[in-house]
């Protein structure tokens, strides 16, 4: 393999796990940091920087590096957007967490969301009880969507929260 | 709380539509460009490459082995063969290097050290015999360096130049 090959190859490798994070961590993972998540997220560039360029501290390997992000980012944005399979698994598809006032409770446990978190979310945006709710939707940008029941033909508005941490 | 047919709730979808790739001339250009960095990344083009070049003068042969081009801060041996072509053993062999081919480069490492600065003498080479002299360069300034090897022996020269592109 040639000697310019290393962050053309590394490049990708840490992309990837950032495209498959929906799929793999859940959405739950990036709503708002604990200080855990903080660190960790400091760490992980510190480490991915060693194996991305070595000791090259050329631009030319700086360049080689953020156009092979690049090209990924746009790879896998217009992967998504020709194909909703791999829209939905390179971005995450929402998942319904209340449906008609009930707690879907297989749903919010995959996504590691309680019905105290749920409950934070909907005072936010107006409401008191979960029977308030017809649809929650923890979208795949991690904020649920609250759709309030309402009487046939008077759809309301919809309302948006955002998890707070666990 | 959550029975079979809460589980498989769905809100409404969004409708479907035809989903093409569209952009813009600009866009292109900014796209083709970013993907062939890498691509020629991975075809090496960036990487360091290696060369030889051959001089021959009177009953000398000069043989450098080196590197065309390179990324700044990479390091690269420069490998200079000389071979006693000639029938008659050679006393005093000096090679020399250009200052401008070096005035690209740092840490300069000559092995055998240097008589002079630039120069390095070997001694008794014998008819067909062959002495090797190698430098270690670091890359340290940008662009297209050129400068010429000579080994002297005697009244005979032979020279040959180098070009070496250093990536920023």
């Amino acid at each position: 393999m040639r000697p310019g090959w290393r962050p053309s190859f590394a490049s990708p490798s840490s992309t990837c796990s950032s495209c498959s994070r929906s799929g793999l961590w859940g959405k739950r993972e990036f709503s708002e940091l604990t200080p855990f998540d903080l660190v960790t997220s400091i760490l992980i560039p510190d480490i991915v920087q060693e194996a991305l360029i070595r000791e090259d501290f050329s631009m030319t390997n700086a360049l080689i590096a953020l156009c092979t992000l690049f090209s990924l980012v746009f790879a896998t944005s217009l992967v998504s957007h020709l194909s909703r399979r791999q829209e939905t698994v390179i971005g995450g598809a929402p998942t319904v967490l209340v449906h008609q006032g009930r707690f879907i409770e297989d749903q919010m446990n995959r996504q590691r969301i309680t019905p105290d978190e749920v409950y934070s979310e909907l005072r936010k945006v107006g409401l008191e009880r979960i029977e308030q709710v017809k649809w929650a939707i923890l979208e795949p940008d991690s904020r649920i969507s609250f759709i309030p029941a309402s009487q046939e033909g008077t759809p309301e508005r919809p309302s948006e929260g955002h998890i707070s941490a666990g | 709380m959550a029975g079979g047919e809460i589980d498989e709730a769905k809100p409404p979808e969004a409708p479907p539509m035809r989903r093409r790739f569209r952009t813009d001339p600009f866009q292109l250009i900014g796209l083709a460009f970013i993907v062939a960095v890498p691509i020629l990344a991975v075809a090496g083009v960036f990487g360091m490459s290696r060369a030889e070049v051959v001089g021959r003068g009177g009953g000398l042969e000069l043989t450098v082995r080196y590197v065309e081009h390179l990324r700044f801060g990479q390091t690269h041996n420069v490998e200079i063969v000389v071979t006693n072509a000639g029938t008659r053993a050679i006393d005093t062999l000096t090679v020399a290097m250009d200052p401008s081919y070096l005035r690209g480069f740092t840490d300069a490492t000559w092995t055998p050290s240097p008589a002079r600065a630039y120069e390095v003498d070997r001694a008794d080479v014998e008819a067909g015999e062959s002495r090797l002299v190698v430098v270690t360069l670091r890359a340290d300034r940008d662009g297209r360096h050129t400068g010429a090897v000579t080994a002297t022996a005697g009244g005979d020269t032979a020279r040959v130049v180098l070009r070496t592109f250093i990536f920023p």
